[in-house]
């Protein structure tokens, strides 16, 4: 089963990124299999993704509404070994009218493009868990992000 | 119960050896501090980067460590993102036993936890404890 073709530009070319966080692996990511485990490729992706919303002056997250996940996809290219230090670049990809996708590539040390993450969030009511479209205040912050 | 911790513990100077790492945002808990059993993962990997700075392998294929004791003294919250620093020495060795000491600070520089342990050289076949080769030892000790 082949992987679906990538989107223009190139989600593995660190180039497309100018947001990065860095995380040096812990003894415990590793499984039997002695390399970093599946899942915590996803934390890594989601810390990354926290700090990237830090950075825009949206976290802590508003309180009523805001952007709730619905939809979380990696492609697992290559194997993490343990010890290294991993660099996990975020940017937006595609802003809808009540949805946003994110893009994130996690490398390893030697640079080499280990992962894909695609997170696709809905601007939603927290309570009511209604979609309702980006205001525009938030539209303006992610396109300039 | 008062559990005193040893003080020298809390001594940035104390230390040679330093490790450094991000919290990440599934370490907190719901008080969003970071969670105790994270200082627990973080104390590890120190020892094993520990290790690896020694130039000596725990791993296998022959001997390996295997933990007897551990302990951890939480002095102060760790508030998710930091970037933590934990200093870890050799405190002791016995016959075939190895104790640490180890303390944490935080990314403001804050003393935050202290972790004692204690490691047993065994034969990964049998189980049973390897003692240490004395030149080793006499190294490992000066570290």
């Amino acid at each position: 089963m082949s992987r679906e073709p990538l989107e223009t530009p190139d989600p593995r070319d660190p180039a497309t990124y100018k947001v990065w966080e860095s995380y040096p692996l812990r003894f415990k990511d590793q499984d039997l299999m002695q390399h970093v485990n599946n899942v915590v490729f996803s934390r890594l992706f989601e810390s990354s993704r926290i700090e990237f919303w830090r950075r825009l002056g949206q976290f802590p997250f508003p309180k009523e509404s805001g952007l709730i996940m619905v939809r979380g996809a990696i492609d697992y290219l290559r194997q993490l070994h343990y010890p290294d230090t991993v660099k996990v670049g975020t940017r937006i990809k595609q802003i809808g009218t009540s949805s946003l996708r994110v893009r994130q590539a996690l490398f390893n040390g030697k640079d080499e493009c280990c992962a894909l993450s695609e997170a696709v969030s809905a601007h939603a009511h927290y309570a009511s868990s209604k979609s309702s479209p980006i205001p525009d205040k938030l539209r303006k912050i992610l396109e300039s992000a | 119960m008062a559990h005193e911790i040893p003080a020298h513990l809390g001594e940035k100077a104390s230390y040679k050896f330093w490790r450094e790492n991000k919290t990440r945002f599934a370490d907190m808990d719901l008080t969003t501090h970071v969670d105790q059993s994270v200082y627990v993962t973080l104390f590890q990997d120190a020892r094993l980067q520990f290790w690896q700075w020694a130039k000596h392998d725990v791993m296998g294929p022959v001997n390996g460590l295997v933990m007897v004791r551990f302990s951890v003294d939480i002095v102060r919250a760790i508030e998710h993102p930091t970037t933590t620093r934990i200093g870890t020495r050799i405190t002791k060795m016995g016959n075939s036993s190895v104790a640490y000491g180890q303390g944490m600070w935080d990314g403001a520089g804050n003393f935050c936890a202290v972790a004692e342990a204690v490691n047993v050289q065994v034969d990964l076949k049998t189980g049973k404890a390897v003692p240490w080769d004395a030149d080793l030892k006499k190294r490992l000790l000066t570290l």
